[in-house]
Order: C-alpha cells, then structure tokens, then sequence
C-alpha cells in the first residue's frame, strides 16, 4: 500500500517538525477543545506540521502524559463517544513561552536568510 | 462486486491496517491509547463515507499514513534493534544440543530485543530448560524401563526407574515444555 505524505519532505523537516508540531497542537486547542479527528484533518488539510494524519496521535499522547492537555469523553451524535482534548493551564504557559520563542528564532532565520541573498 | 462485498473488504482493509498498527506499536508507551484514538479516526472518516467506498476507505488510509511512521513518531524501536529476533527461538530449541552456548546465545538475544514482553522473556528462559531435563529423564527412564522388562506386562520398576505410564508422559510433557515457549515467540514475532 502507498501511504501519501503531506507537503514535501527534506531531511530536515521532521527534526524542526518535533519540537514544532506539538507546539501548533497547543496553538489549536487554544480556541476550545478539540477531538482528534477534527485536529488531525485541521492539520493536515494545511501541510508541513504533520506527516499524516494518524503520527498526530502519538503526539497527542505525548502531550497528555507531559501535562500539556488533559482530555474528557463526549456523547457524539454520529457515532461512539469522542475523546476531546483541552489545554491544561500548563500547556497555555508552554504554548505562550513557545509563541514568544519562535517569533525571535523565526526572524533571525529569515534575516540570515535574506543577507544570504544580497550577497 | 456487489456492495455487501465492498462493505466485506473495506472492513478487511480497516482491520489490517490497524493490526499492522499493533505490531508496528509494539513496546511504545500508551499503545493502546493510540490504537483506540487512530482507530476512532478511521471510524469518524468512514462515516462520511458510503460504506462500500472502497476507494473512499484507501484514500482515507493513506492519510492516516504508513504505521511505521505512526509508530516512529510514538518512539518504538527501531527496525534494527529486532534483527536478530529471528534466531532467538531456534537456539533456544537447538542450542542446549551445541554443549549449551547456543543456548546461552539464543537467551541473550532474547532478553536484548524489545519485540517481547517481560512475562514471554521470563517463561521462554525458564520452561525450556526444565522441559529439557523432563523429556532427558523422561526418555532415559523409559528405555531403561523398556529394557528391564521385555515383553512383559508385569515388570516391577527398580528404585531408580518409574512406570512407562509415568516415564513417557513426563517425557511428552518436557518436549512441550521445550518447544511451546519458543514456538510462542516465533508467533508473536510473526505478529510484529
């Protein structure tokens, strides 16, 4: 079976989408809770964050055990019961630091960047 | 194809996909989370599917991705740290015949690998060996047993000897215990 990869992959994708990745979950649940399927399709209509759909889980997870999100059952109406996931107020404070981080590790980058091309 | 027979073999597919999910998660933490969670995907994608979809349900497994990737992401070990699993159950068959080391060799790749769980690890070291020593004494006596009364219905056992009745079911009885532990883990291998 051919399993089909969202955006373009290059070697260094996957090591900036750890760390990354897990961060643009946060930033999601920030507006209310989500379950997974709608995250996961949130995610991947957009490209780049994820690989496919389904490595959100492990991610989901991962954020679970770390304290990030805590997660409650709801009744669904189309179907069995769906887990949905919410920010803990720890996960705010990571997500909020993380914000801050990545604005001033973004604008170096793209200043190295753009120096490269004058030159 | 009618579509109770799509139905039929969009279930197969949904099905194989995710025990491949199942091995390829094995030793990861929070396994069965994932399944569920993974699983509970599949099921919200195929209800807005008709469910004879065929092409529907493989387009929706192809989003959720290769399991191998699934379980990379999850931290499950690596390809390369199961590459000797194969050998692990044969030499713990065959090896204690090679003088033991075999058999010493086939424990260490055992416990090395993290294909298995503590509990198969445990038994597939101890019953083995014990199974050996059963089916030796179990074998040995009933020869001796065989020997010492030829032919004869009415032979009485030497101190040493026990029945045929007692001596060759102890000796049927070490063989499984022998060779089970190690056939398990040829299967659950085979499942990963």
């Amino acid at each position: 079976m051919q399993y089909m990869v969202l955006g373009e992959e290059s070697n260094w994708l996957p090591q900036v989408r750890r760390g990354v990745a897990e961060h643009c979950v946060l930033a999601l649940l920030a507006s209310g809770e989500k379950y997974g399927f709608e995250l996961a399709r949130e995610l991947g209509a957009r490209g780049q964050i994820i690989a496919s759909e389904g490595t959100l889980y492990p991610l989901l997870a991962r954020l679970r055990r770390n304290g990030l999100v805590e997660t409650s059952w709801r009744e669904s109406t189309s179907g069995p019961p769906r887990r949905y996931y919410q920010l803990t107020s720890e996960g705010e404070l990571a997500l909020a630091s993380f914000k801050k981080q990545w604005r001033v590790f973004r604008d170096v980058v793209d200043e190295i960047l753009s120096e490269g091309d004058q030159e | 194809m009618t579509s109770r027979q799509s139905v039929g073999e969009a279930d197969k597919l949904v099905r194989s996909y995710l025990a491949q999910l199942d091995t390829a998660l094995q030793g990861v933490d929070r396994r069965s989370e994932i399944l569920a969670e993974v699983r509970g995907h599949i099921e919200e994608g195929r209800a807005e599917l008709d469910p004879d979809d065929l092409a529907g349900i493989r387009t929706l497994l192809d989003r959720v991705g290769d399991p191998a990737a699934i379980a990379a992401e999850a931290g499950a070990p690596s390809q390369e740290s199961r590459r000797w699993d194969p050998w692990a159950p044969w030499l713990i068959i065959f090896g204690p015949v090679a003088g033991g080391l075999g058999w010493l060799a086939g424990v260490l790749l055992l416990w090395i690998s993290p294909t298995w769980k503590l509990r198969d690890k445990l038994i597939a070291t101890i019953v083995p060996p014990v199974g050996l020593v059963a089916l030796f004494f179990g074998l040995v006596t009933a020869l001796h047993a065989a020997a010492s009364c030829p032919a004869s219905a009415s032979c009485t056992t030497s101190k040493l000897t026990l029945p045929l009745a007692v001596a060759i079911p102890l000796a049927v009885a070490g063989l499984a215990a022998h060779l089970l532990p190690p056939i398990h883990l040829m299967r659950t291998r085979a499942r990963s």
